[in-house]
């Protein structure tokens, strides 16, 4: 019998945990409240009062807690890094997302006992890279990024020593994740080294005549004219005067989502459907998760009859950005 | 095959016409905003109760709540750890939506990024204070459990907690805002 992925969802914060457990979740992923993983907003993340009691209440229901130390550390903040990893270890946390290889060594040789998973941060995008990484610090799954084709992700799943999980739902990254450069070309800051791609201190929003504008730093990332559904500030998603007139020149604000090759999936052996979006509501998670949740375990019954439900589509589509979705990489025929 | 609890078992609640929205509308256009925003102050700062310190990054800051379709305009201060009525002067942030969209924002029916991106809801001003306030909002654990404790006690309250849990009764809860509301 073929294996259903694991559902692996976000929480930014307590309510966002109990409700992805609460609406299906295998395993919830969460972050500590610093820099040491890609989503270092105000006010976000779990203290370590928070999570203990997350982790308590996921295992209560017999579910999973991940933890993301998934950013570059420093030489001068190296400790910070490490003393993520260690309270990881003694909070009982199931597994740790990580990137740096000189931290993925530090957890491997400190905590034998602790499960790692390879973020999409490190960027691996071929089994040759998994083997390095399993080879060298026994990581046990890995995330690749949002930039695969769906044949290239089957060969890298036949190939790979390692299970592979893959995105399933959320807000777009165009660029080979862990490797964007473009927002320290306007911030002065990137994903890899401070845990965040539009730092809210470079971004303002503003209500003008002409519509809802969005600023990074100063620079104007995008005009809405009236009605129109706004996204989030990255460069990537701009819209740039291109050949005499503004568009989308890198990428259009839209979330991807797999609810339509779910069966390919399960078929070719995803071991777990990642749903992105640590930084949003409780609200989000629990519809987003009731959704796949839904989906998967419909598929799971019967494969061949699998069809995407208009109300699934509905609630993602809703909450999605731009409101619209896309199966991004996944389906880029030229690849 | 996969199976898990849900916290939503599928009690089907009877059809209810739309309650009809106005009176709560007379009472927030009737009732004058200093005295408006001192009950949201006291409100917010009961419902943060222990976790205040959620507060810090906030200390300082002005915030301007306007329900669009009522006419309102509350101010908002942190000062000393709690959430205060402002002043009409400068603020930090300005957050805007009508009356309905504002309540499901402050009661979490709503995902804010999804109210922002479909521009039902413009927030202006620091950046850093709005995800501040966003982000204190989703974090507050309304938690049923926490609140069956301190009525019934240690001993009795966890099995009430459980046994609401299993009657669905926050979805039910949830489902009559809804209907109050009105349905997105
Ligand atoms: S700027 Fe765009 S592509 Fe780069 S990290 Fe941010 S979201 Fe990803």
């Amino acid at each position: 019998m073929t294996r259903i992925p694991e559902l692996v969802c976000p929480a930014g914060a307590l309510p966002a945990l109990k409700a992805a457990v609460d609406n299906g979740a295998d395993a919830v992923y969460i972050g500590f409240r610093d820099d040491t993983n890609a989503r270092n907003f105000p006010g976000l993340n779990f203290g370590p009062d928070d999570a203990r009691k997350g982790v308590e209440y996921a295992h209560r229901a017999g579910k999973k807690v991940l933890l993301a130390v998934n950013t570059y550390p420093q030489p001068h903040n190296w400790p910070i890094w490490t003393a993520a990893v260690d309270r990881a270890a003694a909070l009982g946390l199931d597994a740790v997302i990580m990137a740096d290889p000189g931290l993925l060594r530090y957890a491997a040789s400190r905590h034998p006992d602790l499960r790692l998973h390879l973020s999409v941060q490190a960027s691996a995008t071929n089994h040759r890279a998994l083997e390095f990484y399993h080879q060298r610090f026994g990581i046990r799954r890995a995330v690749l990024p949002r930039v695969l084709s769906l044949q290239q992700l089957w060969h890298t799943i036949a190939h790979s020593p390692v299970e592979i999980e893959v995105f399933g739902y959320g807000s777009l990254c165009v660029m080979v994740e862990g490797r964007c450069a473009l927002s320290s070309y306007i911030t002065g800051r990137s994903p890899n080294g401070s845990g965040v791609c539009s730092p809210a201190e470079a971004v303002r929003w503003e209500e003008t005549p002409q519509g809802r504008q969005s600023r990074l730093n100063g620079v104007l990332i995008d005009r809405y004219g009236p009605g129109e559904a706004a996204g989030y500030p990255t460069l990537c998603k701009g819209r740039y005067h291109t050949e005499g007139r503004p568009y989308y020149a890198i990428e259009e604000p839209t979330s991807l989502n797999v609810l339509d090759i779910l069966p390919e999936l399960v078929q070719h052996g995803v071991a777990a459907i990642k749903v992105e979006g640590r930084q949003r509501s409780p609200a989000y998670v629990a519809s987003v998760t009731r959704a796949l949740r839904t989906a998967l375990d419909t598929c799971a019954a019967d494969p061949r009859r699998y069809q995407v439900r208009e109300e699934w589509a509905a609630a993602l589509d809703r909450l999605s950005e731009g409101q619209c979705h896309t199966l991004g990489a996944y389906h880029r025929p030229w690849q | 095959m996969n199976t898990h609890a849900t916290s939503y078992p599928p009690i089907r609640l009877p059809a209810l016409p739309s309650l009809p929205r106005w009176p709560l509308f007379l009472a927030v256009r009737s009732i004058p905003e200093p005295l408006l925003a001192d009950a949201a102050a006291r409100i917010m700062n009961r419902l943060l109760g222990e976790r205040s310190a959620d507060l810090a990054p906030l200390e300082g800051r002005r915030l301007s709540i306007e329900g669009t379709d009522v006419g309102k305009r509350l101010h908002f201060l942190v000062a000393g750890g709690k959430l205060r009525r402002g002043s009409t002067a400068m603020t930090d942030l300005r957050i805007r939506g009508t009356l309905a969209d504002l309540l499901r924002l402050g009661l979490r029916l709503e995902d804010p990024d999804t109210l922002f991106f479909s521009r039902r809801l413009s927030l202006e001003g620091d950046t850093v204070t709005g995800l501040s306030v966003k982000n204190l909002l989703d974090g507050l654990d309304l938690d049923w459990a926490e609140a069956c404790q301190r009525l019934f006690g240690p001993l009795a309250g966890p099995a009430v907690a459980q046994g609401l849990h299993r009657t669905g009764v926050a979805a039910l809860l949830r489902d009559r805002l809804e209907r109050i509301l009105g349905r997105s």
